[in-house]
């Protein structure tokens, strides 16, 4: 019983994260009017500053380029980084689970984690042209393997009495994985879907700056052609505050599907306190 | 001492006659013995620091344990007392020798034995209510039944009012009382359990002492328990098995003769007969190099 041994840092850490919110805000704020008071001294041909890029997303928003482009990142992004959650989760839970797969195959996942994927896209793109499906394949290989890497070491971070615990209520092979390895291993599984949107949203830009250029990196690269810093900004904030909502989103999620990790680990501390007293 | 532990070379015959015979003699007691442990060794290959070591858990243990009867395990640490449990689980494969629950030989885990394990290992996922139901679905009791039949073995332990909370809500003592009620659940022939209350504090565990001592009236089942607190083998236990350290046997047996229902567990641990076995395991243990 954590809550009750120690309700005073309990509390503590509550009061802390109220405060933290205010923190976040306040650095924002900080951050942007520095940004803009430095960005002004600088020639427009090298840096822009926060009023300035403002300005170019209206324009970009009222010219009706931003969306169609935007629209056109994020087909690719969503198909490829959903195939890589498909793929990447079951090919996880097979390495961890199953030795000689791990043997056969786990050299190859390692590998291709480590390897700078970048340098494939010239092949891919011999493969598969230069339009939607190279970037949905580019994505997708830039995802896939933080998912697999972290699918897997959550398998092997089961606890070994759990999986017992199956074996010794005669649960089947089957029944160990559903029941006991998927849900134990939900929050790894969930760090590498988190991991794997910066990595989707590299692959998406690279994909648009080496295959046919459109969508928001195509902004992004014809912007540094005329030397628009302001323009150059905007596609950049724009995937920023992409991959930052989705991060977020995703972790909601993981909250949603595995409550009690929060109460394990301790983040949720405060909450767990109230529902003792409440007894 | 009675030995029960006989060496290796003294046995004449095949150890299925044996068997044939251990069984034969339960049966005329009409106390049929749940547990047959017979002549069983485990022998394990330990990596001792870049050389392989061959280490004899357990040698040649033999003993049973009559219907309804609670016998506590005990011995210095490293003597196989946990290795032993597993074995008569299924969770392990003797080297050699046999294991027999309630007339069958033992070839894996099964539902006949309910585990209650040393940490609870509850399912961190599942409410108090949904842990005591994971051994009903895998015993396949129809969806219908398992609530029903889990929410009776919460309140066995009493912890209705809990059984929607999560593991790590509830305190190490409700945790293993869940464990308890999550092994009794699938209606097992015996209950092994692996130091169940070893992580508990003092008072916990008396209480959860006194409550397994309550439900073994109420319910008669057989029990086998590991522990290395001699108090508690001495206070729940009908007898106490010794066990020695390298190689691992059953080096004593005491029966310990409290009279049931020990409805007082704390007025029973200031008499005589208690102060005595407890002292003579103690001895025993003391002899074969502390613990």
């Amino acid at each position: 019983m954590i809550a009750e041994d120690q309700p005073g840092p309990a509390q503590r850490r509550g009061g802390r994260r109220v405060r933290s919110g205010h923190i976040t805000l306040l650095s924002l704020v900080v951050i942007l009017v520095l940004w803009e008071i430095v960005g002004r001294q600088l020639p427009a041909a090298l840096a822009s500053y926060p009023s300035a890029i403002a300005a170019a997303f209206w324009q970009l928003l009222v010219d009706g380029e931003l969306v169609p482009a935007f629209i056109a990142s994020i087909r690719p992004f969503i198909l490829g980084y959903l195939l890589s959650a498909l793929v990447g989760i079951p090919m996880g839970l097979v390495l961890g689970r199953y030795q000689a797969v791990e043997a056969a195959l786990g050299l190859y996942v390692t590998a291709g984690y480590a390897v700078p994927l970048v340098a494939l896209v010239p092949l891919f793109v011999l493969w598969f042209g230069l339009g939607f499906l190279v970037k949905v394949v580019i994505i997708f290989t830039m995802a896939v393997f933080p998912i697999i890497i972290n699918t897997w070491a959550g398998v092997q971070a089961v606890p070994r009495t759990l999986i017992e615990v199956g074996t010794a209520f005669a649960a089947s092979h089957a029944a160990v994985m559903r029941k006991i390895i998927i849900p134990a291993t939900i929050p790894y599984a969930m760090t590498g879907l988190r991991l794997a949107i910066g990595r989707a949203v590299v692959g998406m830009v690279v994909a648009e700056f080496f295959t046919a250029i459109g969508g928001l990196g195509g902004i992004v690269i014809n912007a540094g052609n005329n030397f628009d810093m302001a323009v150059l900004f905007v596609p950049i904030i724009v995937l920023m505050m992409l991959g930052y909502g989705l991060t977020v989103l995703v972790g909601s999620l993981e909250q949603r599907i595995a409550p009690w990790q929060a109460g394990i680990t301790g983040r949720d501390r405060w909450r767990t306190t109230r529902m003792e007293d409440e007894r | 001492m009675r030995p029960t532990a006989r060496p290796a070379t003294g046995i004449p015959a095949a150890g299925d006659t044996l068997i044939t015979s251990m069984g034969a003699d339960a049966g005329r007691h009409g106390r049929a013995g749940k547990v047959l442990v017979h002549e069983v060794s485990k022998r394990f290959l330990a990596d001792a620091g870049g050389r392989i070591d061959r280490v004899e858990a357990l040698d040649c243990v033999s003993f049973s344990v009559n219907e309804g009867e609670i016998v506590a395990i005990t011995g210095p640490s490293g003597c196989g007392k946990t290795t032993l449990l597993r074995l008569i689980m299924g969770l392990e494969r003797p080297s050699s020798g046999q294991i027999m629950v309630d007339g069958r030989t033992v070839a894996g885990p099964g539902s006949d034995r309910g585990m209650v394990f040393q940490h609870a290992a509850l399912l961190p996922w599942r409410t108090a209510l949904g842990n005591v139901e994971f051994g009903l679905e895998e015993k396949g009791i129809p969806a219908s039944e398992r609530r029903g039949k889990a929410l009776h073995y919460l309140e066995l332990v009493g912890l209705t009012r809990y059984a929607h909370l999560r593991p790590h809500q509830l305190s190490g003592g409700m945790q293993q009382r869940v464990g308890i009620a999550r092994a009794l659940a699938i209606d097992p022939e015996v209950l092994l359990m692996d130091e169940p209350f070893g992580e508990l504090d003092a008072q916990t565990r008396e209480t959860l002492q006194a409550e397994l001592l309550q439900i073994h009236e109420r319910t008669q089942k057989t029990i086998l328990f590991v522990t290395h607190d001699l108090d508690e083998a001495v206070l729940l236990a009908d007898r106490v098995l010794v066990m020695s350290v390298h190689p691992g046997r059953v080096r004593d047996e005491v029966a310990i003769n409290l009279p049931r229902p020990r409805e007082e567990p704390v007025s029973l641990r200031g008499t005589e007969e208690f102060m005595r076995k407890r002292y003579y395991i103690w001895k025993r243990i003391k002899a074969d190099g502390g613990r």
